[in-house]
Order: structure tokens, then sequence, then C-alpha cells
């Protein structure tokens, strides 16, 4: 379309009189502004399509950094624990308690959400582990633990992950 | 952009010049118009590679966020598959555990190996961790029967 547009161009400059030549023409005119508007158009839509984009990838990061944080805290934990109140077998309970005495001495942790906080109190000192954390929920069989959540990230359009992880408590 | 204007203010005053060679009687009209086709294509072109570079590099940082979200799903789902096989019962050489069941477009393997030097209770098993055909997580754990 541009280059038989060029062409038109250049034939009419060759067949019109020198004065005809002075200033753009309706058509040249006309064309610019299409194509003009075009790639403004086009510009526009990349740019809001961009900002989508970065908006998804924040969201998602909150959500890995969330999972992340929640995974490394129960892994640490429930490989140390030596017993846990989450009923083997039975119903997936919404709090746990891992007990385990090390040269420390005895220890207990209990994980529980607050809102949406994952609180770990440990030893009667409670700290915010996880945050956009929900449906915690732990099933025991044996010596290891199935812990479930979902993280949701406050931005986006509901970017989630749920998780569904085995963690091996520590044998006898 | 500053581009553009450099090339409308050379468009405008070739122009000029043109026309003031015209009105002198002198014949420089045509080499002007080759001129002003060959700056026009360079400016686009110029501006072609600016905004190519500039959209590379922002679809770039959104590929990475992607990739580390789908390698931190790929961390816990191996640490899952590794202690249910481990809490498992000893399977002989070669041999597979059953795997877990994971999320949409994921995909779980495991294999057995002997371990070089050891005898039938100590094994090798490779867990593998692919994301719609992408291996993103190969990891190793030692089993023994016991």
């Amino acid at each position: 379309m541009i280059l038989s547009r060029i062409r038109d161009f250049t034939s009419l400059r060759s067949a019109t009189s020198r004065s005809r030549q002075l200033g753009f023409t309706l058509v040249e005119l006309t064309a610019g502004i299409g194509l003009s508007a075009l790639i403004g158009g086009v510009m526009v839509t990349a740019i809001f399509e961009l900002n989508k984009a970065s908006v998804n990838g924040q969201a998602q990061q909150a959500v890995t950094v969330q999972v992340r944080a929640a995974t490394l805290w129960l892994e640490r934990d429930i490989s140390r624990a030596a017993s846990s109140n989450v009923p083997d077998p039975g119903a997936p309970v919404a709090t746990a308690q891992f007990d385990w005495t090390d040269e420390s001495g005895a220890h207990v942790c209990i994980y529980a959400l607050t809102g949406t906080d994952l609180i770990r109190t440990c030893d009667g000192t409670p700290s915010s582990v996880a945050r956009y954390i929900s449906g915690l929920q732990f099933t025991r069989s044996g010596s290891l633990l199935n812990v479930g959540f979902t993280a949701t990230a406050p931005i986006g359009a509901g970017k989630s992950e749920t998780v569904s992880i085995n963690l091996a408590m520590r044998s006898g | 952009m500053i581009a553009i204007l450099k090339q409308t203010l050379k468009f405008l005053s070739g122009r000029q010049a043109a026309e003031a060679a015209r009105s002198s009687g002198h014949r420089s009209s045509r080499s002007q118009r080759g001129v002003i086709l060959v700056e026009a294509l360079v400016a686009i072109a110029i501006m072609g590679s600016a905004t190519t570079a500039m959209l590379t590099s922002l679809s770039s940082g959104a590929i990475t966020t992607s990739r580390t979200a789908l390698r931190g799903t790929a961390d816990w789902l191996a640490t899952s598959e590794a202690n249910l096989i481990q809490e498992a019962p000893f399977q002989a050489t070669p041999g597979t555990y059953t795997n877990i069941a994971p999320p949409t477009d994921y995909v779980v393997t495991n294999a057995t190996t002997p371990v070089i030097g050891g005898d039938a209770q100590i094994q090798t098993v490779t867990i593998t961790i692919s994301y719609q055909g992408l291996v993103l997580v190969t990891t190793e754990i030692l089993k023994v029967d016991r």
C-alpha cells in the first residue's frame, strides 16, 4: 500500500507542472494522517499490553515469594519434628503443632492462619512467615505430612498458586 | 523523536532550497527528491530498530519473571517428590516409585540407577520436573533399603 502510494507520488510529480509540486496534495496529506493514526494506534495498544504484562509479572512475583517463604519455614520445622498433633490417619486440620527436642531443649512450633497471614508460633513467639495465604491444611500419613495452601496475589486478576507439598518428619 | 525532527527540518529546508533554485532558474530539484526519499528510509529504519530494541528489552523482563515462577513451582514439586520417595518402601533397581500428582501442565518422573561401587540396598533416584516439555529441575537423591 505504501509502495503504491510512493509510486503514485513520484509519477504525479514528474507528470505535473512545477507549481503543483509546492506543498502537499490532499491525497498525500490524507495518506500521511492515516499512516500516523495507524502507527499511533499500534503504539498505544502495545503500551497498554506492556502495562498489563508488568502488573501480571508483579502479581506472579508476589505469589512466588510467598510460596517460597511458606515452604522454606514449613520444611525447616517439619523435618525437625519428632511428633505432631495432626491425626494419623484422619481428616485434614487447619492448625498443626510440631514438637522436638534438640541440644537447646524442647521446642513447640504451631502453624496457623490469621486472616491471610501464615503465623508460625515457636516457643510462644509468634511471627508472620508468609502473606496472602488461604486454605491451609495438614494431612498426615505416617511420618509424611502433606501441607496444602493457596497463595493469591493482592494485585492482578487473582493470580494464585495452589501448593500441595509432602514433607517428612524426623522418624522416631 | 530527535531523528524525526531532524528529518523534518532537512525536508523543509530542502524544499525551500529547491523552491529558491527553481525561481532563480537552476535545475537541482530532481536530485533533492532522491535525497529526501533516502533520508526518510534511513529515519524509518532507525526508528524501527530503536522500537524493536526497546520492546525486546521490556518483554525479556516478563519472560524472566514467568521463568522464575515456573522454577519456584518446580522446586517445591521436587521437594515433595523426594520426600514421598524417601518414605516409600524400597523398590529394587531398576524400578520407579509412585509419583506425586502435579498441577496442570507439569510432569513429574523418577528413575532409579545403581550406585557405582554400591550394593543392591542403595540406589540413586533421579527426579525430573518438566513444564510443557521444558525440563525445569533435575535432582538426584540417594535411597537405602533399611
